[in-house]
């Protein structure tokens, strides 16, 4: 069934074409929810809201940009909402310090898809929804500003933040798996 | 500034590859919040293979010979065989009671004491007068006098002084 025929299919409220839709683009949400949303459980309700905001709305769809863009923005409006609800986008801050964003290519380079959410579950929901929304998202900060209800500069700050966590994390991580081929190296020589 | 932008690519890259499948009951969550009746009702359609329209009349018209099926079936018990109820309250058996005037094994008193109380009248329905009548004893022979206000007001004086 092409994107079309679903889109038709879930305006005249088939459950088949509902069920094929959620099949397709679910587990792309649920991990979009789970980037901004530490608990599988949260993520889920975010999910399961987003998904009947979609069903309802979709006659407002307008074919103008992805589908799946348009999906996820309602999916990211609800992970918003929810860390809203908990206050958990109250304690953002600017900084005045100057921090050096230079990022070893190596540790880049070595990023895998896996060790995202490892990394994002370690920082403050400050940083993580700022980090998700302009590095993955691709929102301006005075976009996210708009959005979170913070200033330009706590925007900027919070990426700042999260950056320089994720290095540090890193960081840490590279030298834990150096130690521990160093170990394996010894004990293969003796 | 190469740098970090490209340490933001790296990131990007990989959380668009990101994949994780729900549990099957946020599905069920969400079938469940979107209206479940015109759901179940519209799975019914779709399988048929019926527009709602087609479906709306063959609906309307099951429900119209329902109806007449129970209504005619309702008619014929009427008029031929009771129903459960009514056989359970019928007369299985007769019990002939003896009249009191034609035995002759009737006490004699019984008998007498039934002449003296006869079966008594059938109560007719009262007639409506007008409000201009007056109310007057049927069976008196002489017509009584209707007491009239002052007459009333006499007659009590009387009744006190006699007491």
């Amino acid at each position: 069934m092409t994107e079309e025929q679903l889109i038709a299919g879930c305006i005249q409220q088939r459950p088949n074409a509902q069920r094929s839709l959620y099949e397709r683009y679910s587990p792309i949400m649920m991990a979009v929810c789970r980037r901004y949303l530490k608990r599988n459980e949260d993520a889920e309700d975010a999910l399961v809201e987003g998904f009947c905001k979609v069903f309802k709305h979709l006659g407002q769809y307008n074919h103008q940009g992805s589908f799946e863009g348009w999906i996820r923005r309602i999916i990211v409006n609800e992970c918003l909402m929810a860390l809203r609800k908990k206050h958990a986008l109250k304690n953002a801050y600017e900084i005045q310090e100057h921090f050096d964003l230079r990022t070893d290519e190596n540790l880049s380079a070595k990023l895998a898809a896996q060790d995202i959410l490892k990394l994002l579950d370690q920082l403050p929901n400050g940083y993580r929804t700022v980090f998700n929304l302009y590095v993955v998202e691709g929102y301006k900060h005075r976009e996210i500003a708009e959005l979170l209800g913070i200033s330009i500069n706590t925007s900027k700050s919070q990426l700042i933040l999260a950056k320089k966590r994720m290095q540090e994390l890193l960081t840490a991580q590279a030298q834990q798996e150096a130690r521990g081929t160093a170990r394996a190296s010894v004990s293969n020589s003796q | 500034m190469e740098n970090k932008d490209q340490f933001f690519e790296q990131f990007r890259q990989q959380a668009e590859q990101l994949r994780q499948s729900p549990r099957p009951e946020a599905w069920q969550r969400i079938e469940q919040r979107m209206q479940p009746k015109r759901s179940q009702l519209r799975s019914v359609r779709s399988r048929l293979g019926v527009s709602p329209r087609v479906f709306s009349m063959a609906a309307s018209l099951a429900l119209l010979i329902g109806l007449s099926t129970i209504l005619f079936w309702l008619g014929k018990t009427d008029s031929a065989s009771p129903g459960p109820l009514a056989a359970a309250q019928t007369v299985t058996e007769w019990e002939e009671l003896p009249s009191l005037e034609s035995t002759a094994d009737t006490p004699r008193e019984v008998v007498q004491i039934a002449v003296r109380y006869p079966r008594p009248k059938v109560a007719q329905p009262i007639v409506e007068g007008r409000p201009d009548q007056r109310l007057v004893a049927r069976n008196a022979t002489t017509p009584r006098r209707v007491p009239t206000d002052s007459d009333s007001t006499q007659q009590r004086k009387e009744g006190r002084m006699s007491r």
